[in-house]
């Protein structure tokens, strides 16, 4: 008793608090935001190899000539040092030859642990043309030529097998005919369209879905509300996989009641974000919408302002903060999307065999560069880019909402009465409804039609449960770290005296929810590694931490702030101790904010895939290993993980909502 | 001018019932206050009046015209709200002109009526504010304008003055009543201040627990009360537990108030009480409650008629007059106030002769359930 | 015994001054009622004494002792907020011990303490009950049953009454008094509201703009008022504006613009100084004839408005002035609307201010 009042003493004296919020700042800046800022110093550091392998033009390739003749045949075959690729299956060579040949040859990925050979089959030319090398898969690889591998071996056989030339030496894929810079600006121009397109129509089906769960009471709305979150839950690797196989031309897969409607990889991701950032928008309205006085609306409405009128003119005025809220969360979460866009692009892949080489976001492309190793540059200049426009846009939103201004003043009487009666009220909370339904429900859990109404594969469980396990503990450590930091990171941004730095706080937290996960594991990875971190496993904690940070502190500062001060102030006045207070007035009221906080970041770290892929080469979580299953083809398998991951990830919640319901 | 009509009103959510069978007439030009403890179910009347909530049963009619499903933006009412919602984004003008613009007035028409109603609250002068800039009191009276701006004869005022500083609430129940009539408006005014309603109303609705307990003018729920909640919750009062004597005419029933012969009533321990205005059929034995004001008590040292001994138990200084607690040979506590002049005369622990003047004394049937549980307030 | 002392005290909250060098002694086991308008810092005071703010300069002592940056709970200082701040998630018992709890006592002492302040605010059969489930009136009991077993010896009420109906205020004013006095608190009680700072308060501090006005007993605020704010703003009045023009036998002689004469109380003023007189619209005496001869007007019942008790007159006189008369109930039905009347002013009661800095009307104003 008396050591246990020592203690309780000496935490409470006001410099051991102190100490203990400086040390928990200390965490959040070295641990959390310079890591995921750091990749900004690249431009001073790596300026030169940025400004040789990004921005100068590349050089011509040397040709290396090879001629035979003999046979009756003529063969002279021209390979250059470095082969543009534009479409990955396409190769072209240029052999001249007066006879029918065939062409072998090797070609290595560019780490060279893997060797990915591909045989050509046969290819037949007319007489002194110019053969082109047609790269199918053969049958033990799926995989298609990817930009930076290396041709290293061409042998050129006449129509009976007849060696007639080889060539051996280096030839480098480049994509397209386009230089890095150019590779990088499509990539960021692919992610900024479509994470604007699926912002708006999150707002615009949004909007009449907030109004539903805030102003209107119906039977069932319980249930909406549940289910509107559910995606959350979902990995996203898992959700991209699942909604390509409803939506997308998938030739081969059969499941029942696919659409097989999409070809088009910009609006298979547009589908694929919307189903994940929709909440977050419905969310953040809903919120906003809380927090308008109804009597606003209701002395509009007794001024004779028809529904539409109020809402366009007292509404959505009020609305701001929430709507910047919203675009912000949606446009960071479709910018820094990765498993789920590589699933659902992987799939499209074998139907888009004409198309151009397969697009890419700039995380997917960051995760495909990381994966192929080296180009440090390029990856360190589009993290760094993607990290600014981030920040930039954050700021340009903020400021473009704030200063817009609506049409308040004109009304238009006839019309909005018009609109305010009748079926179209109706129409729109049945809009609403129906799109989250085809949208987002039936997309998220297809892959249950999937599985079974597919073709079952034999799965190798063992290299699952592995992936499980190391899910499992990156994401039970960071939300623990994330916890035992968080926390009081919240009480002080809430509480804090020193205004001026619970304001910079406060908007420095908001940092790693903004800057798109691929970028920012880009970032850690060259923090840690500049600190000579080796473990990988640590690397990848460290970067779910990050990301994850945000959501903690996030909730527990929600929640606090709603939290009248008087109950704490009243309970030192009472004689207890501020850990005392902390302990039985502060968080009995928001230990379920803790808790959501705790879910969210776990459920996000469980389902991340572009912090994983870029912060280390090869990591293996589950959402990493469903998306090689999906490039690999193998859909089954992949299939049946992502049921077995959705399950276990709607059970984890429903435990440890059961595990607050009980201390409750 | 607008008259309204509440026919058989209920209204329930899920299993509270907040408002159960009102039938309710308002004239056209009257001001009529509903007034009664939190939770009484005054806020759900005015609601179903304006259209904001639907009732469970029954119909409201204004000027005879069912608006049973008319939405609210049509039903042509002014609203002042307790927490007074001024458009936070919008100037003071701006609020004020809000609902010429929303109902498509022409532009003259709505600059004229809007600088009018600014004009009479005495806030044109602030048009260009917002209403972050302005006191509780200034924001209110926006408040006001902004609702007569509306067009509309029938104003309904929902708690307008409770979220303002007391003497700020002072001021502005005059501005209101004074407005209300010069306008010649029909208002009805929620509110939980028994003197907010007498000084405001021309006629006053007593809610309890979602029923009418009484309706009638301020002097006649003061003076002479039908009901002992009424008592109670219209001004302060005494109560006296008793039962009946002698001298009670066994015929006849209301008004309480009619002069008749005088009876006695017997209290605690066996004193007696006086009664000259017995009225109702009461018959000797019957448990009676009596209710007299506080300024209808006197006290004295020496012995008087019509008295009971107490001792003073407390004593307060209200300004203008002196209140007593007195303590009676009866034990009933009661609350005894007399002009102040006679400040130094009693003091605590003073014995002293509390007077009962017979005529100002009501008598009421003990209540069933018990006086405590009629009187409640809360 | 709790006594305690503020010398010099000052807060600032950025270029505001919510407490400006303010010096109190507040008497051991008073009941003392800070009243004044909003944003006079009535609550930032109660903070600077609760410890929840620290001051900017001066001192606060209780029983001689300084306090210097004492935390709060340290200070035997229970804070009741207007809503009394009972913890939502504890029961009745829970938040009556919380104190003891807090302070690590036995559980036996605890049990003990607990029971006895309960019993004495009669709860102790809804101890099991939630907050929540009370009503106002027990909420209040509450709180000051938890405040006591916490040792409070001084008890801080920030509007105790607001958030609770009219009609129940006043008997819970009541209640509240008698609880603080049988418990032998000191208690330093914040209000906007008059009324319930004369009838609650052994003695009553007027604030307004962090700075005490005026300080005393309710008798000596309401009749001796030393500025024209607080005389309007405990009790309502009626102002006259003129100049001092003599003195006779004890009687100031006071005359307006249009040249008439008013007698006054005694007063200090020099004679031709510019003045204020302000008479409460209690001792405002309407008459049907003129009986006195001095300090009386004729006029016309402009309105009446009942009360209950007492019936406002609002009375236009013939120069146009609008005076107020609260006059009791019991006498009211002599005059009626639109009846000619005669205002009295008894000159005792018509008392002189100098003329206020910024003119009478900045200075009524309740900001």
């Amino acid at each position: 008793m008396e050591i246990r009042k020592r203690i309780s003493d000496i935490i409470s004296r006001k410099r051991t608090i102190n100490a203990w919020y400086a040390l928990v700042i200390a965490f959040f800046i070295i641990l959390v935001i310079v890591p995921t800022l750091f990749v900004l110093t690249y431009a001073v550091t790596g300026w030169g190899e940025i400004q040789g392998q990004i921005f100068e033009e590349p050089a011509d390739p040397t040709y290396t000539q090879v001629r035979v003749i003999g046979n009756g045949s003529f063969v002279s075959l021209s390979a250059p040092s470095i082969m543009d690729i534009t479409d990955p299956e396409h190769l072209e060579l240029s052999v001249q030859t007066n006879n029918s040949i065939e062409v072998v040859y090797t070609i290595y990925a560019v780490d060279g642990n893997e060797t990915d050979i591909y045989y050509s089959v046969n290819s037949t030319h007319t007489q002194n043309g110019s053969a082109w090398v047609n790269v199918s898969s053969n049958s033990t690889h799926n995989e298609i030529t990817h930009v930076g591998d290396v041709f290293q071996n061409i042998t050129v056989l006449d129509s009976n097998g007849t060696f007639l030339a080889s060539w051996e030496g280096d030839l480098h894929l480049r994509a397209g005919n386009e230089k890095p810079w150019d590779i990088i600006m499509d990539s960021l121009k692919f992610s900024f369209t479509i994470a604007a397109i699926v912002t708006v129509i999150d707002f615009v089906a949004g909007l009449p879905m907030a109004w539903m769960m805030v102003r209107k009471e119906f039977r069932g709305k319980k249930y909406l509300d549940t289910l509107i979150d559910m995606p959350l839950a979902i990995p996203t690797a898992a959700l991209g996989f699942s909604t390509a196989l409803f939506w997308a031309v998938t030739p081969g897969v059969d499941a029942w009641g696919s659409l097989s409607l999409v070809s088009s990889p910009m609006l298979l991701v547009i589908l694929l974000h919307i189903v994940f950032s929709y909440p977050y928008m419905v969310r953040s309205l809903s919120a906003i919408l809380h927090e308008i006085d109804i009597n606003y609306e209701v002395a509009a409405q007794t001024l004779g302002a028809p529904p539409l009128t109020v809402a366009r003119t007292i509404t959505l005025p009020l609305f701001r903060a929430g709507l910047v809220t919203g675009i912000i969360l949606c446009f960071a979460r479709s910018l820094s999307e990765t498993g789920g866009t590589m699933a659902a692009l992987a799939m499209l892949t074998p139907y888009l065999s004409e198309l151009a080489f397969p697009m890419d976001t700039g995380p997917t492309l960051i995760g495909a560069w990381k994966h192929a190793g080296g180009f440090e540059p390029q990856l360190a200049f589009t993290a760094m880019l993607l990290v600014i426009l981030s920040l930039v846009l954050l700021v340009i939103v903020k400021i473009v909402i704030m200063r817009f201004k609506m049409p308040l003043r004109k009304v238009f009487p006839g019309p909005e009465r018009l609109l305010s009666k009748g079926i179209f009220p109706k129409m729109k909370d049945w809009g609403a409804l129906i799109f989250m339904v085809i949208i987002l429900i039936i997309p998220s859990f297809f892959i249950i039609s999937y599985v079974f109404t597919g073709d079952p594969v034999p799965v190798d469980w063992s290299a699952f449960w592995s992936a499980m396990g190391y899910s499992f503990l990156v994401a039970g450590v960071a939300t623990v770290i994330n916890l035992i930091f968080g926390v009081p990171l919240a009480i002080y941004i809430i509480r804090g005296k020193n205004h001026i730095l619970t304001n910079i706080l406060d908007v420095l937290v908001n940092v790693p929810l903004i800057v798109p996960t691929s970028a920012l594991g880009i970032s850690l990875g060259m923090f840690w590694g500049s600190m000579n971190v080796g473990w990988a496993i640590i690397l990848v904690i460290s970067s779910h931490l990050a990301f994850t940070f945000p959501l903690v502190v996030r909730n527990v500062a929600g929640a606090l702030e709603e939290l009248d001060p008087t109950y704490e102030e009243t309970a030192r006045t009472l004689g207890a101790k501020p850990m005392f207070v902390f302990r039985k007035v502060m968080y009995p009221s928001i230990k379920f904010s803790i808790l959501a906080g705790a879910i969210m970041a776990f459920t996000r770290s469980l389902g991340e895939t572009g912090a994983t892929l870029s912060v280390v080469k090869s990591a293996n979580t589950v959402p990493v290993y469903i998306v090689d299953l999906v490039k690999d083809g193998s859909y089954y398998p992949a299939a049946l993980a992502c049921l077995v991951l959705i399950i276990i990830t709607f059970i984890t919640m429903m435990i440890m909502g059961y595990i607050a319901k009980k201390e409750a | 001018m607008p008259e309204i009509e509440l026919r058989n009103i209920s209204k329930r959510f899920g299993k509270v019932t907040a408002a159960a069978g009102i039938n309710l007439k308002i004239k056209s030009g009257e001001y009529v206050t509903v007034l009664g403890p939190s939770g009484c179910g005054k806020t759900t009347l005015v609601k179903i009046l304006s259209g904001i909530w639907e009732p469970t049963e029954g119909d409201c009619f204004i000027d005879g015209k069912k608006v049973t499903g008319i939405p609210t933006y049509e039903r042509d009412l002014g609203y002042i709200f307790q927490n007074i919602a001024l458009f936070p984004h919008m100037t003071v003008w701006q609020n004020a002109n809000y609902a010429p613009i929303v109902k498509d007035w022409d532009m003259e028409k709505a600059e004229k009526e809007t600088t009018e109603s600014l004009e009479l609250v005495r806030a044109l002068q602030r048009k260009g504010f917002k209403p972050f800039e302005l006191s509780g009191g200034e924001k209110q009276k926006v408040g006001i304008a902004r609702a007569l701006c509306a067009g509309s004869k029938l104003l309904i005022l929902d708690e307008p003055l409770s979220a303002l500083d007391a003497r700020v609430r002072l001021d502005l129940r005059y501005e209101i009543k004074r407005l209300v009539k010069r306008k010649g408006l029909t208002a009805i005014h929620v509110t939980h201040d028994q003197e907010e309603a007498m000084s405001t109303s021309d006629r006053i609705v007593l809610m309890r627990a979602g029923r009418i307990v009484e309706v009638d003018t301020p002097e006649n729920l003061y003076n002479r009360p039908k009901n002992l909640f009424t008592a109670n919750f219209i001004g302060e009062a005494n109560f006296i537990e008793g039962s009946v004597a002698n001298n009670v005419k066994s015929a006849g029933s209301e008004p309480l108030t009619c002069l008749s012969d005088e009876s006695v009533i017997e209290t605690r321990h066996r004193h007696r009480l006086v009664i000259k205005n017995p009225g109702g059929a009461f018959k000797v034995g019957d448990g009676v409650v009596i209710m007299v004001r506080p300024e209808n008590l006197s006290i004295s040292h020496r012995e008087k008629d019509f008295s009971l001994e107490g001792r003073i138990l407390d004593k307060i200084f209200m300004g203008s007059y002196m209140r007593y607690r007195v303590k009676l040979i009866t034990d009933d506590t009661v609350l005894v106030e007399v002009p102040e002049a006679d400040d130094k005369i009693f003091n605590i622990g003073d014995k002293v002769n509390v007077k009962f003047r017979p005529k100002k004394l009501l008598v009421y049937p003990q209540p069933s359930e018990g006086l405590k549980e009629v009187l409640r307030l809360e | 015994m709790p006594e305690i002392l503020m010398k010099g005290l000052t807060k600032k909250f950025g270029g505001l001054t919510a407490i400006d060098s303010l010096d109190l002694h507040v008497k051991d086991g008073e009941y003392l009622t800070i009243l004044g308008p909003t944003g006079a810092g009535k609550t930032t005071l109660l903070r600077l004494i609760a410890g929840l703010t620290a001051q900017d300069s001066g001192e606060i002592s209780v029983n001689g002792k300084p306090l210097g940056s004492m935390p709060p709970e340290e200070r035997q200082v229970a804070f009741l907020s207007q809503t009394y701040s009972l913890f939502p998630h504890m029961d009745v018992w829970k938040n009556t011990v919380f104190g003891p709890v807090a302070r690590g006592w036995e559980k036996k002492k605890v049990d003990v303490i607990g029971r006895e302040m309960l019993e004495m605010v009669h709860l102790y059969e809804r101890k099991d009950a939630k907050p929540g489930e009370l009503s106002g009136g027990m909420q209040q009991r509450n709180a000051l049953a938890r405040a006591l077993c916490a040792d409070a010896k001084i008890l801080l009420l920030d509007e105790p009454l607001r958030a609770l109906d009219a009609r129940l205020r006043l008997d819970l004013r009541y209640e509240l008094r008698k609880l603080v006095k049988d418990m032998g608190m000191t208690a330093i009680h914040v209000t906007h509201d008059q009324e319930e700072a004369l009838t609650i308060s052994d003695r009553i501090i007027m604030l307004k703009a962090g700075k005490i006005i005026q300080s005393g007993t309710p008798q000596e605020m309401f009749n001796r008022p030393v500025s024209p704010f607080i005389h309007h703003f405990i009790g309502e009045a009626n102002f006259i504006s003129g100049r001092m023009t003599g003195y006779n036998d004890g009687h100031g002689i006071l005359t307006d613009e249009l040249g008439t004469a008013y007698r006054t109380a005694g007063s200090q003023l020099e004679v031709g100084s510019k003045a204020v007189a302000g008479i409460k619209t209690e001792f405002t005496v309407l008459e049907k004839e003129d009986k006195q001869g001095v300090n009386t007007f004729s006029g016309i019942v402009e309105r009446k408005l009942f009360l209950g008790r007492f019936t406002d007159f609002e009375v236009i006189l013939k120069e146009g002035a609008i005076v107020h008369a609260r006059l009791p109930s019991s006498v009211a039905h002599k005059f009626g609307e639109g009846d000619a009347v005669f205002v009295h002013y008894s000159p005792e009661r018509l008392i002189v201010f100098p003329e206020p800095e910024k003119g009478l009307k900045s200075e009524l104003e309740m900001v």
